[in-house]
Order: C-alpha cells, then sequence, then structure tokens
C-alpha cells in the first residue's frame, strides 16, 4: 500500500500542467500526503455490507458493484471485470499522472459491450475502502443499438484514500447512449473521474455529471463528436460544501461534418468550497455546419465560496455556429427574501433555489434511478451540508417542474411567446 | 377565535443609512380592510417590507407588536408563521421550482401536517381559474416566464390558498388592464369576505379602490402618516391630489 502511495505522489508532482505558472492558478493539487496514513480508520470495513445498506437506503438495485476487495457483476451477458494490468485504451500515460497511475497500478478493468441492435442498462456502483479503488470501465455500443449507464461512484465512510475511475466509451454508428455519473465520495477520499467518449457518425450521446463528493475531486471529459452528424449534449452538476475543492475539465470536440456538440455545467458552493470551470469547445477544420456551445452557470451561497469559469473556444471552420457564455452570482437577496416570506425557513429557500437551479438537467434524466439517486445527493448535502450524504429513497417532486420539456417548451411558456 | 392584532409603534426605519420611515403608528386587526395611499417615494412599500423582516432594512426605533409582542427579532419566515403575507410589488422568477409544488411544501409547512394533493390542486386550480389565469399556469415555474399581470394574480392566488390572518398588498393592481384590475379586485374582496382576513393595500390610484370598500384610509407622505379617514379620504386625494399633504 505505501509503495503504491509513493508512486502517485511522485508522478503527480511531475505533472507537466502542474510546472506551468499560468495554469497552476487554475490547477487543483490532489493531496496524496495522507492515502494510506494514520487517519485512515482502520477498523473493519465490509465492503458487502456496505453495498447492501445503501442500496437498501436508497431503494435502488446495482446490476455491477466494483470495490478494491469485492466485485459482484448481477447482470450477465454484457458486463465483465478482469484484473487490470498495463492498459492505457484511449488514454495515453504521458498526458495526465493520474492516468500514469492507473495504468501501471493493479486495479479493476470493467468491460461492457452492447450487441448490435439491442436496448441495454446497467447500473454500476463503485465504491473505495480503506484502499485505493483503481477502476477502468470500458463500453462498446455496437450499431443501432442503445445503453443508458449509471456509474454511482462513492467510498466507505473515513476512507482517506482515492477513487480513481477512468471510463473510455465508443458510440458505434446510429447507437444512442445516456451515462449518468454521480460522483458521491466522502469527505477524506481524493477523487479522479476521467471520461473519454467517441461518437461515430448519426450516434446520439447525453452525458450527465453529478459530482458532490471528494475532498478534492478532478474530473477530466473529452467529449469527440468524430462521425457525421453526431449529437452529443454534456450536462454537468456541480455541488459543493466544507472545504471541497472540483477541478472540472471538460473538451467538447466537433470533428466532423453536421455535428452538435453542447456543454452545460452548473455549480452551486456553500461555506468556502473552491470550483474551477474549464469548458473548452473544438471545432475542427472538417466539421462544416456544425453547432457547439459552452455555458457555465454558478451560484454562490455563501461569501467565502468560489467559482471560477473559464470558457473557451477553438475554431478552425468558418461555416459553423458557435458560442460560449459564464454567469456566476451570489444568491440573491430578494429570492430568499421572497421564499421565507412564505414561511421557508433560510436553508430550506436556499434548497428550494439550488433545486430549482438543478432541476432543468435532473429532471432530464432518463434514468429514474440516476434521477432518484442524484436528487437525493443533492436534498440531503442542502440539508445536511456534509460533503457525501446517502441519498434516501425520496423523491419530493419539485424536480418535475420541467419534466421531459425542451429548451424549445421553455421559451414557449414565455408569456410573449404563447 | 383569537383576533390577530398588529401594532406598528413610532416605527422609524432606513436603508443604506437614509431614513424612509419617520415615525409612523398604525394598528390593524383581523377582520379590518386598510389602505394606505401615497405618492411614489413615500416609504408604502418600506413599510410593508419592514412588517415582514426584509434584511436589507435597518429598523432605528419603534417597535412592530403582534398580539402584543415585539416581532422585531423573528426572521422572515418566523413572521409568516405567525399568519403574516406579503404580497410582493415585483414578485421574483424562480426558474425550475414548480409553482404548484412549492405552494403545496409552503402550505404543508404552515399547515403542519400533510395536506391531500388531489384536495389542493382542485382549490388551486378553482383559484386560477376564478382569478381567470391561463391554463396550466400553475404547472409552470414559479412566476418564471409570466406576464407582469400575471404575476400579480399568482400573488393573490397564493395568499387564497395560505390563508394569512394579516395579508400585505403592495400595489396589487400595478401593471394590470382594466378588465384585471377588476378580476383582482373581485378576488381580493371575495377573499377578505371569505377569510374574515386583516388587510392593508397599499396604491397610488384610487382605479382599484374603486371596486374596494376599506374601513379605513392612511396617507403615508415622505415617511410620515399625515392624514387618516374613511373613504371619503380616497376622493379628496383623487380631486386635490398628494400636493396637499404634502404642505
Amino acid at each position: 500500500m505505501q509503495e503504491k502511495v509513493d508512486y502517485v505522489k511522485t508522478i503527480l508532482e511531475e505533472a507537466p500542467e502542474e510546472q506551468n505558472e499560468l495554469y497552476k492558478r487554475r490547477f487543483i493539487k490532489i493531496d496524496f500526503e495522507n492515502f494510506g496514513k494514520d487517519n485512515a480508520t482502520q477498523s473493519v470495513q465490509d465492503p458487502v455490507a456496505f453495498a447492501k445498506e445503501l442500496e437498501k437506503g436508497a431503494n435502488v438495485s446495482f446490476d455491477v458493484v466494483m470495490s478494491p476487495t469485492h466485485e459482484e457483476i448481477r447482470k450477465s451477458g454484457i458486463a465483465k471485470i478482469e484484473e487490470l494490468k498495463e492498459y492505457e485504451g484511449m488514454y495515453g500515460r504521458s498526458e495526465d499522472k493520474a492516468i500514469a497511475f492507473s495504468s501501471s497500478t493493479p486495479g479493476k478493468l470493467l468491460s461492457i459491450e452492447v450487441p448490435q441492435g439491442t436496448n441495454q442498462n446497467c447500473n454500476i456502483l463503485a465504491f473505495s475502502t480503506n484502499e485505493i479503488l483503481n477502476a477502468r470501465v470500458k463500453i462498446n455500443v455496437r450499431r443501432d443499438s442503445s445503453l443508458n449507464v449509471l456509474i454511482y461512484s462513492t467510498s466507505m465512510q473515513d476512507s482517506a484514500t482515492l477513487n480513481s475511475i477512468l471510463n473510455e466509451i465508443y458510440l458505434e454508428p446510429y447507437s444512442s447512449v445516456e451515462v449518468n455519473l454521480i460522483n458521491n465520495q466522502c469527505g477524506m477520499c481524493s477523487a479522479v473521474s476521467y471520461s473519454k467518449i467517441e461518437c461515430a457518425a448519426n450516434s446520439s450521446l447525453k452525458f450527465n455529471a453529478i459530482h458532490s463528493g471528494g475532498k478534492v475531486l478532478r474530473a477530466k471529459t473529452e467529449i469527440n463528436a468524430s462521425g457525421n452528424a453526431a449529437r452529443c449534449n454534456s450536462n454537468e452538476l456541480i455541488l459543493g460544501s466544507g472545504s471541497q475543492k472540483f477541478d472540472i475539465t471538460t473538451k467538447i470536440i466537433n470533428n466532423a461534418e453536421h455535428t452538435e456538440t453542447f456543454l452545460t455545467s452548473k455549480a452551486a458552493l456553500m461555506d468556502e468550497s473552491l470550483c474551477i470551470l474549464k469548458g473548452f469547445a473544438e471545432i475542427g477544420e472538417h466539421a462544416e455546419n456544425s453547432k457547439s456551445y459552452v455555458s457555465e452557470r454558478g451560484i454562490l451561497l455563501d461569501k467565502t465560496a468560489r467559482i471560477e469559469t473559464i470558457p473557451g473556444m477553438g475554431i478552425s471552420n468558418n461555416n459553423v455556429k458557435a458560442t460560449h457564455s459564464s454567469a456566476t452570482m451570489p444568491i440573491d437577496s430578494e429570492l430568499l427574501f421572497y421564499l421565507t416570506s412564505r414561511g421557508l425557513s433560510n436553508e430550506d429557500a436556499k434548497t428550494l433555489v439550488v433545486s430549482g437551479f438543478f432541476g432543468s438537467t435532473i429532471s432530464q434524466i432518463e434514468n429514474t434511478m440516476a434521477m432518484q439517486l442524484g436528487e437525493g445527493v443533492i436534498r440531503e448535502k442542502m440539508l445536511t451540508k456534509d460533503v457525501a450524504t446517502t441519498p434516501k429513497a425520496t423523491l419530493h417532486g419539485i424536480w418535475n417542474a420541467n419534466a421531459m420539456r425542451s429548451a424549445d417548451d421553455a421559451l414557449l411558456e414565455h408569456y410573449k411567446y404563447r | 377565535m383569537m383576533i390577530m392584532e398588529i401594532q406598528i409603534k413610532e416605527l422609524r426605519a432606513s436603508i443604506a443609512n437614509k431614513e424612509i420611515l419617520k415615525g409612523i403608528n398604525l394598528t390593524i386587526k383581523q377582520g379590518e380592510f386598510h389602505v394606505i395611499m401615497g405618492p411614489n417615494g413615500s416609504g408604502k412599500s418600506t413599510l410593508a417590507k419592514a412588517i415582514m423582516g426584509y434584511p436589507k432594512l435597518k429598523i432605528d426605533s419603534g417597535d412592530i407588536l403582534v398580539d402584543g409582542k415585539s416581532i422585531l427579532g423573528l426572521t422572515t419566515d418566523k413572521r409568516a408563521e405567525l399568519g403574516l403575507f406579503l404580497q410582493f410589488q415585483n414578485p421574483v422568477e424562480v426558474e425550475g421550482v414548480g409553482f404548484l409544488n412549492f405552494l403545496h411544501n409552503v402550505k404543508r409547512k404552515s399547515e403542519k401536517k400533510d395536506v391531500d394533493i388531489a384536495q389542493f390542486m382542485k382549490e388551486v386550480n378553482e383559484t386560477a381559474s376564478t382569478l381567470k389565469m391561463p391554463n396550466g399556469i400553475v404547472g409552470r415555474s414559479l412566476n418564471h416566464g409570466f406576464s407582469g399581470g400575471e404575476k400579480k394574480k399568482a400573488e393573490i392566488l397564493q395568499m387564497q390558498v395560505l390563508k394569512p390572518k394579516i395579508a400585505l398588498l403592495d400595489e396589487p393592481d400595478s401593471g394590470l388592464d382594466v378588465d384585471a384590475i377588476r378580476v383582482v379586485a373581485a378576488s381580493i374582496n371575495r377573499i377578505f369576505e371569505e377569510q374574515k382576513l386583516g388587510m392593508l393595500v397599499i396604491t397610488h390610484y384610487n382605479r382599484i379602490l374603486s371596486y374596494m370598500k376599506p374601513d379605513f384610509v392612511h396617507v403615508l407622505v415622505n415617511g410620515k402618516i399625515v392624514a387618516e379617514g374613511n373613504s371619503a379620504l380616497i376622493k379628496e386625494v383623487e380631486e386635490n391630489g398628494y400636493d396637499s399633504f404634502m404642505k
């Protein structure tokens, strides 16, 4: 264990971006000092009992359970787990030290293969214990098929370790995928959540990520619309409390004609938490008639919270439609006064505002279990302010205000357009 | 049933060191219909906000008592729990929060028990229909994309459903067309009759007052109540304007 920790520390200190003075300001280092050290609870942790308790509390059932010492596949046919040895996949080892660590360290490789012409779903629970979770998820969705996948990533209480999951997803032509990623690790755990997604011609991707847990969470997502008319929609929600730090980098790439890639990031932060949102849209020279937008929004619920939004674009074709925007503001005091004047406490009013802020994204998640878990994580965190909370099986209903509404519907509801 | 009474005693209040209210004395009892008239910037809305505990407002002196107890130390939500309701002049829009669900949650909180959703929806839809609100508007986000008139009607709808003991209506007529003023005034009158609540209507004009029969009329000028009377005072304001009260 100690050997592994030292290795992580060494490679991360050598990361090229950490040597760049400009980037340093917008790069949150993962603190590897405490992994496996004495402050982690050394009590006996039973991963089987943990998984069962979580499923019971949230009234959910996972198809795949992964932890450093325990794994289960309850849905045979499309998923298999094997030991991870010297594996790189879509990731180049040299591009990031976390990737280098994952590639060279023993762990788990979960492969999901969706056969041609089928509709599948797979709900995955991945958690770290006192030991580091080093997992890779490789998904291949064949032509004319669809997949709805949930990856709920968490950690057992007091596990001061690393929770690292690297996803790679291939969409073949005319396939459709909804990925729901929920990061809800405990406040002592550092999290690495990387995803690389390749979308072939006429494929459709909806990527929803909810980042709520971890002492430090670094998420990197790269979505490449490489086939003509591929449509990719990425939604990110970040909810921070305490002294949590989030480093979120998302790159959407239009690399073929008539492709559409959209990125919407929303962050709501409490206490002294910090979030850096780096959304970047790249439009290649062959991406004729493509569309792209990056939108970053933030609400500061406390004066000491901080959000840095850095939207960016790189466009190499003149015949495209592309835009980006970003806005961060403190929670509106007039709004709080209005809501509290109806009898809601200040905290309930804030919860309601955050619910509304995230609601349009949450309500469009098609995977009911992911929607329920995501809602539970956000609601419990708003109520308790704890970094990681156990989602409960309650569906309160305020999300349904915008259920199944498109942006056009929302516009048409305005009195001027009715 | 105990009748709620709110007493405002020598209230002085300021925002950003500027004194807005300069010694207000006013008593409103449940079952009484009060109107406050006054020119722009005289402190009418500030008075309503002061009663509800607007955080940006500093109470310099005086007191606000509900049933003999000061409420100055209470937060806004606690004042609402007592049975106070403020209809906002410019209600805020809350995107993503369903109007109906919001109202149901607030109602459950005020009733301190579960509220049958079917019965509740029936009441909300009936009230919306009475107020001539567009079909399905209560299924949308709270005030989001509502026109100015719809927002005012939505506030009246909330008052009907939440059943406060004393309601402060801050310009329920501004931004409404002549037909809508008639509809809103009729709804306010009906709620007043049915629920026997205390009501304070704030307005610039006598337009909406031509449909109402207030028990007491107060004229507020430059942070002070300068005249009090019955409906006859409305006519005096209409004929002479506020200039005669400013001298």
